[in-house]
């Protein structure tokens, strides 16, 4: 089917209804991975849905909220199985080598190593573990300060405009005049040479464009670039790796204005 | 789970409690579908479905799977189309508000009754043609466009959406904060 057929067929609805066989299900989600522009009517499709159920929103029972809390924290892994297994493998450890005593020191102290070994490689594991989390913490208290800003009150969320070359651009401006920060969110962007870089302009009435952020396609979708005090709009170009100080017009891929915002 | 809790419960309420009919075992279905929908959020794929169309998924099919009980069964039958009272406005995530009943009201009946069979009570298109005698492809017909005249409505409201992998990592994140 081609994307007219895909739309008139009802398949992206019933899809959204979770009324789909698996085959049929299978097949949309094939028909999305050819043609991602059709993600735009599953979540067209949704919202419009998503307003019938808002329609008849219902304050939810006092109390539920703490009983839902209560019982995902009830039900976290406890931290201390391990250790346990640890301490339960150490105690059965000194149950055999009790009973390996009779069969000689030299076995005793071959077990001993064999123990001494296998603790010296749980600490070395726990190390890297340790490590691993302090990053991944890092990582995610950066992710948390960036939901922060892109949930305060002012912010302001607006599609780039895609230039005719470049039409499968698909980016968002998270733009915060209070805060005077900006976001970009990628949904799609160009394929890059591996020596092009995306750069991002500021466009003033009656000024020379100012090179911005440069950047490429960010691994989590979202990407914090320059905010430009005074900027009526903002632009995309494929420069040069490093970037550049004019603008490459032919590579422009998308533009958004923020004149008024 | 505090923030999806915030924004989505009440729609979630809504929409199991009106599958449903009954609010005492609406809250309990709701508790169930918020631990499903916290402990299955690895699964939530962005590319597939915005987030609340994933979490209405799992509610509706929730709700649906209490009423296939059989003591559901006769309770159900009892509750009519007609009997939906639709909020005049309601909140965005961004604080802007719809007018939803003046969008819902907007649609013709046949439109709407075609609609609410399939997404509140989870009829399938043929079961909806058996209930309301209506032959099967003028219910595909109007169920789609009953869903296009909202999207239509809606045009222009495009800043509501945050998706893409960046939400899921976020949703990871906080299931793990």
């Amino acid at each position: 089917m081609d994307i007219a057929e895909i739309r008139s067929s009802g398949l992206l609805e019933l899809y959204v209804i979770d009324q789909l066989t698996p085959a049929e299900k299978a097949e949309v989600e094939g028909y999305l991975t050819s043609y991602s522009e059709l993600m735009t009517d599953i979540y067209e499709i949704g919202r419009s849905l998503e307003l019938v159920a808002m329609s008849i929103a219902k304050p939810a029972p006092p109390g539920l909220k703490d009983k839902i809390l209560n019982e995902i924290k009830n039900s976290a892994p406890q931290g201390s199985s391990s250790s346990d297994k640890v301490i339960q493998s150490g105690f059965g450890a000194l149950h055999a080598i009790a009973a390996l005593l009779g069969l000689g020191v030299l076995l005793f102290g071959y077990m001993f190593w064999q123990k001494n070994t296998a603790l010296n490689t749980l600490q070395g594991e726990y190390t890297m573990f340790r490590d691993s989390c302090d990053q991944n913490t890092t990582e995610l208290t950066s992710q948390l300060e960036i939901l922060r800003q892109l949930t305060f009150p002012d912010n302001r969320i607006i599609p780039f405009q895609a230039t005719p070359g470049f039409a499968s651009t698909d980016l968002y401006l998270h733009y915060n005049a209070v805060t005077k920060r900006n976001f970009i969110q990628v949904r799609n962007l160009p394929s890059l040479a591996a020596n092009q870089s995306f750069q991002l302009w500021s466009l003033k009435p009656d000024q020379a464009p100012a090179p911005l952020t440069v950047f490429e396609i960010p691994s989590n979708g979202l990407i914090e670039v320059a905010f430009e005090a005074g900027t009526d709009t903002y632009a995309i170009t494929i420069e040069p790796k490093g970037g550049r100080e004019t603008p490459t017009l032919e590579n422009l891929i998308g533009t958004v204005s923020v004149a008024g915002i | 789970m505090s923030l999806l809790y915030d924004q989505h419960a009440d729609s979630l309420f809504g929409l199991v409690s009106r599958i449903l009919g009954d609010d005492q075992i609406a809250e309990d279905v709701l508790q169930r579908t918020m631990l499903k929908i916290w402990n299955g959020i690895d699964g939530f794929d962005p590319t597939k479905a915005s987030l609340f169309t994933w979490m209405s998924v799992i509610a509706r099919n929730t709700a649906l799977d209490q009423m296939r009980l059989k003591t559901f069964q006769d309770r159900q039958k009892t509750i009519q189309v007609d009997e939906v009272v639709y909020k005049a406005t309601v909140s965005t995530s961004e604080g802007s508000s719809i007018d939803a009943a003046t969008l819902l009201s907007r649609l013709d009946t046949n439109y709407r009754i075609v609609l609410e069979y399939a997404y509140l009570k989870g009829y399938t298109q043929q079961e909806i043609s058996d209930t309301l005698e209506m032959p099967l492809g003028t219910v595909k017909t109007r169920l789609r466009a009953a869903i296009g005249m909202l999207r239509e409505e809606l045009k222009g409201e495009k800043n509501y959406f945050l998706g893409g992998p960046g939400l899921r990592n976020l949703l990871l994140l906080l299931k793990w904060i």
